[in-house]
């Protein structure tokens, strides 16, 4: 029989499954993305009391005895992000965070740096009032660790630079990054960028360790367009709609 | 499973569909219903009929009620028919199986909302996809004062609950939501942070 695995964990999703179990998908430092069972789960109050609910942050045990499924031996609460659930905006700011994540982590794919991307996007909802700034922000890094940088600094097709070049850039799903307005011409799959939208995407990209707070100078569409233009570029590459962007759009103050 | 006879191996199929009930336990429980009596079998495939014919939601508060002859498609429960109910409170409950566990508290003596499920974010179920509409009505016509949310302590519990205070509070409603902390016979030492934290939040003077 192996021996147990531990390793910190983020629980992303959890599904009832027949009377007293949980299937728990979870975002673990050392493990990638892994879905396992929570045998009698929603009867226990000792093995599993309140630790696979989304968001918690938890130290997980597990069995890893097939490539399918692992065993979940146990989790311990290690930190729980309280002001999370206290708020419909900022349900709908960390369930959006969550799908990012669930989205477009790999399963068994081991990637520290965006699991400590995915706990510290978690935390920065906890402890800040919720901004269009933070959502770009971390949409950016999270496309960046899960090796879809967009390109932002120049045309992806004839390599112009956007500053000191008129006209309506955009950013192409297709393409992965921005178009200067001679190339989008042939582009159908654009997001419309202004030149505010493009300095702000620029300074997020340069921004880096910390939610850059300061950003929320720049203006209202601006900061919306951007997040706009990367919400749609995930949404391509994933090929689906994320669930909780409506609940975004609606909840968000 | 494959040498069986047809009605054997249809009703093992039917049976496994149960939640719980795996392929093996299905044909035990087939082999016992085979030693029954034709009566017994009978009875029982009788009931499960019922269940559906006779079985419907209650037009006023979606929990579970019987479809009495002549009412058509509106009946009422007996909770929303009994006169010595509270009718300025209603108790807003996930499932019909909630309701259920509320009354057997016996502490409540007010009306019930069965809303069908939770707003979900990570589900995409919005609150459109819920009974929360018609409790908007009920709310207006019947002159209720009070809405206790007795959803579960989940995220989707915690979203369902929000969603209601913010859209019930403008109309004069006062919204309550139900006690969380610790179960009667429990154990301070092994009471997880989140439910110790709650309880201390939720604490009241004696």
């Amino acid at each position: 029989m192996p021996a147990p695995l531990t390793t910190p964990a983020i629980v992303l999703r959890s599904w009832s499954f027949g009377e007293s179990d949980k299937i728990v998908s979870f975002l673990t430092e050392s493990h990638g993305k892994l879905r396992g069972i929570a045998k009698g789960a929603k009867r226990s109050r000792k093995r599993f009391a309140n630790s696979l609910e989304p968001f918690s942050l938890v130290n997980l045990r597990f069995l890893d005895r097939t490539a399918g499924l692992v065993f979940i031996q146990g989790c311990e609460l290690v930190q729980v992000f309280k002001r999370l659930t206290a708020t419909l905006d900022k349900i709908a700011h960390a369930s959006y965070f969550t799908e990012l994540a669930d989205v477009l982590s790999n399963e068994r794919d081991e990637n520290p740096a965006l699991f400590a991307h995915v706990r510290n996007g978690l935390a920065f909802l906890d402890a800040n009032e919720t901004s269009e700034v933070a959502i770009a922000y971390f949409e950016l890094k999270l496309l960046s660790l899960s090796g879809y940088q967009p390109g932002l600094d120049h045309c992806r097709r004839c390599r112009a630079g956007w500053r000191g070049n008129a006209g309506r850039w955009n950013f192409s799903l297709r393409d992965g990054g921005v178009l200067c307005p001679g190339c989008s011409a042939f582009r159908r799959e654009v997001a419309p960028l202004s030149p505010s939208a493009l300095e702000f995407m620029e300074e997020l990209e340069r921004a880096n360790g910390e939610f850059p707070v300061h950003l929320s100078s720049f203006p209202a569409d601006a900061r919306r367009e951007g997040h706009l233009a990367l919400l749609r570029f995930i949404q391509y590459q994933i090929g689906k709609e994320l669930k909780s962007a409506p609940f975004l759009d609606a909840f968000s103050t | 499973m494959a040498n069986y006879p047809a009605p054997l191996t249809r009703l093992i199929k039917e049976l496994s569909k149960l939640p719980g009930i795996g392929e093996k336990t299905a044909g035990r429980l087939a082999f016992h219903l085979l030693k029954e009596s034709a009566e017994e079998v009978q009875a029982l495939a009788e009931s499960v009929a019922r269940l559906k014919r006779e079985l419907g939601l209650c037009a006023t508060c979606f929990g579970l009620s019987e479809v009495q002859p002549g009412n058509g498609d509106q009946p009422q429960c007996g909770i929303c028919g009994d006169p010595r109910r509270e009718r300025e409170k209603i108790c807003v409950v996930e499932e019909p199986s909630d309701l259920m566990a509320v009354e057997k508290s016996q502490e409540y003596r007010g009306l019930y909302h069965v809303l069908h499920g939770t707003i979900s974010p990570l589900d995409g179920v919005g609150p459109d996809a819920l009974r929360i509409k018609e409790l908007l009505g009920r709310v207006t016509v019947e002159g209720v004062r009070e809405i206790i949310v007795a959803t579960n302590p989940t995220v989707d519990g915690e979203a369902t609950a929000l969603y209601l205070s913010k859209t019930l509070k403008p109309l004069g409603i006062t919204v309550t939501r139900i006690a969380r902390g610790l179960p009667m016979g429990g154990d301070l030492e092994y009471t997880d942070a989140v439910t110790l934290g709650k309880a201390f939040e939720g604490r009241r003077e004696i």
